[in-house]
């Protein structure tokens, strides 16, 4: 870590601490849990803050806070689950069953307490470990895959059959996107080829399968450019726009 | 006909009261200026199985909030999610139009919500704004701007001999394409990838979405092939999971 991560991240700390302060004014709170990427140790000025609170309400409500504007003296984005520590304790003993279930433990297993009153933080982070072995903070990506593969599965039982091989292959790119997110901001390197040399070749090869891009020629690639090309000429028409503005006229498009 | 159609209005009216019971005593809350039903339950075909979804609009509260209510601690008989919206973000989110997929989602819940209980007129006002919204001139610009860099991208990978990144790259212009043409058109951005199909065939006439289809490379897919491909991304995706030390059971659907 540079010199100006260490700074950043002694900033993140102190703004972390100060938002644990003011959840402690509030006398339902029984522990702060700082979790995402800075609970990990990870810096980045884009980066939310991120918080497991548990509380001592009675209402069974898991609630998820989206604060972009921050709170207070903090201006970073904040996101933060409030637990009733009867629904977190719930969700320890039975593990997760759905995204926000499974969102949940990771905040918990990520964690680091803050503050907590009678070891209440501290239990969350150990209970959460029988069901999330890693430390990895995934969830938030992976709820978009698992979403989307839900989407297709329905639209698949509905008779929407190009609709839902559509969203299965939105899934596996959401999904796929996971693995090659971090290689593709190292370089020069294409989504495809990223996704190539990180998952297992049989993974790999199921994947081009879904996407259902093996087998094309260079001919018949050519000439479907052309016809892309065609139809968004055409879209472009239809609003008013001249497509040479757009794509300059043939052959004038530049490099990759 | 009249028996389906008949028997979606009742299921409609079974969740607009299940709404109503959820939200019981909001009115007693002087922050809370209205509640709006959205999703399939408002319009449309509901699935009986499916969730609630309801927008609660917030006079005053620090950020947005979600609120799941869990079956096993809540006297619900379905899935509630109940999302506690500032009146003012509200307003803003609309007006940046279908800038990113949470304003597009924000608008096409709206446009198609039905108020549940309001204070003044907060919840139709919100409504008509979203029925009124015109496209903007920055998102289709920058959704031209995309255009422009796939098609460099296109002729990039085909120079190459990539067939692979270039059959991605060609399937990704057709949709930016028709998105472009989406919100001139219909004024509707996408919120989730399975709405932009259904639009494709509102918008598009026989033979402008057999093209886009063939582009897509989805033309003359069935029932058998569809099975077979969602069959196969269920089988990734727990492979996936796995290897993530994560239950396959996220993705069961049996």
């Amino acid at each position: 870590m540079n010199e100006e991560d260490k700074e950043l991240r002694g900033i993140l700390y102190k703004e972390a601490e100060y938002i644990a302060k003011e959840l402690r004014g509030d006398p339902s709170t029984l522990a702060v849990i700082l979790s995402g990427p800075l609970a990990l140790g990870r810096v980045a000025e884009s980066h939310k803050l991120y918080f497991a609170v548990i509380t001592n309400k009675d209402d069974g409500i898991i609630e998820h806070h989206f604060l972009d504007e921050g709170w207070g003296e903090v201006k970073r984005p904040i996101e933060m689950g409030k637990f009733p520590l009867k629904v977190a304790r719930y969700l320890l003993q039975n593990g997760y069953t759905d995204m926000v279930s499974y969102k949940s433990l990771e905040a918990f297993r990520c964690g680091r307490v803050l503050w907590e009153k009678d070891g209440v933080g501290r239990e969350m982070i150990e209970g959460a470990k029988r069901h999330i072995p890693k430390k990895r903070f995934i969830g938030e990506s992976l709820h978009g895959a698992v979403s989307a593969l839900d989407d297709a599965f329905s639209l698949l039982r509905n008779g929407d059959y190009l609709n839902a091989v559509l969203v299965a292959r939105e899934a596996v790119t959401k999904a796929v996107g996971i693995v090659v997110g971090e290689r593709m901001q190292e370089g020069d390197i294409s989504f495809l080829e990223a996704a190539e040399e990180l998952l297992p070749p049989e993974q790999f090869a199921l994947y081009e399968e879904i996407l259902d891009i093996r087998g094309v020629d260079l001919s018949i690639a050519k000439d479907n450019a052309t016809r892309a090309r065609k139809f968004a000429e055409y879209t472009l028409r239809e609003i008013g726009v001249n497509p040479e503005h757009i794509f300059g006229s043939e052959g004038e498009e530049g490099s990759r | 006909m009249i028996e389906s159609n008949q028997a979606q209005e009742n299921l409609r009216e079974q969740f607009l009261q299940e709404a109503k019971g959820s939200i019981s005593g909001v009115e007693e809350d002087s922050n809370i200026l209205a509640a709006i039903l959205t999703g399939s339950a408002a319009w449309g075909k509901p699935n009986p199985a499916g969730d609630l979804d309801i927008l609660l609009i917030a006079h005053e509260q620090r950020g947005v909030v979600y609120r799941y209510l869990v079956p096993k601690f809540c006297p619900v008989p379905r899935r509630t999610e109940l999302g506690y919206i500032p009146y003012r973000t509200a307003v803003e989110k609309i007006k940046e139009g279908h800038r990113n997929q949470l304003s597009c989602s924000l608008i096409e819940q709206l446009k198609h919500g039905r108020v549940l209980f309001q204070r003044g007129s907060q919840g139709d006002d919100l409504i008509d704004s979203c029925r009124r919204i015109q496209p903007s001139r920055l998102i289709i610009g920058e959704l031209l701007n995309n255009i422009r860099g796939v098609l460099r991208e296109i002729k990039w990978n085909i120079d190459q001999g990539h067939t692979k990144g270039a059959t991605l790259a060609i399937r990704r212009m057709v949709q930016l394409s028709v998105r472009v043409l989406l919100l001139a058109r219909e004024r509707t951005g996408i919120a989730k990838e399975k709405h932009e199909y259904r639009a494709v065939r509102r918008c598009l006439n026989e033979m402008e979405t057999a093209e886009y289809e063939r582009l897509l490379g989805i033309k003359g897919i069935g029932e058998k092939e569809a099975r077979r491909t969602v069959g196969s991304t269920i089988d990734f995706m727990k492979r996936f999971l796995q290897r993530w030390s994560i239950s396959p059971d996220l993705v069961n659907y049996e």
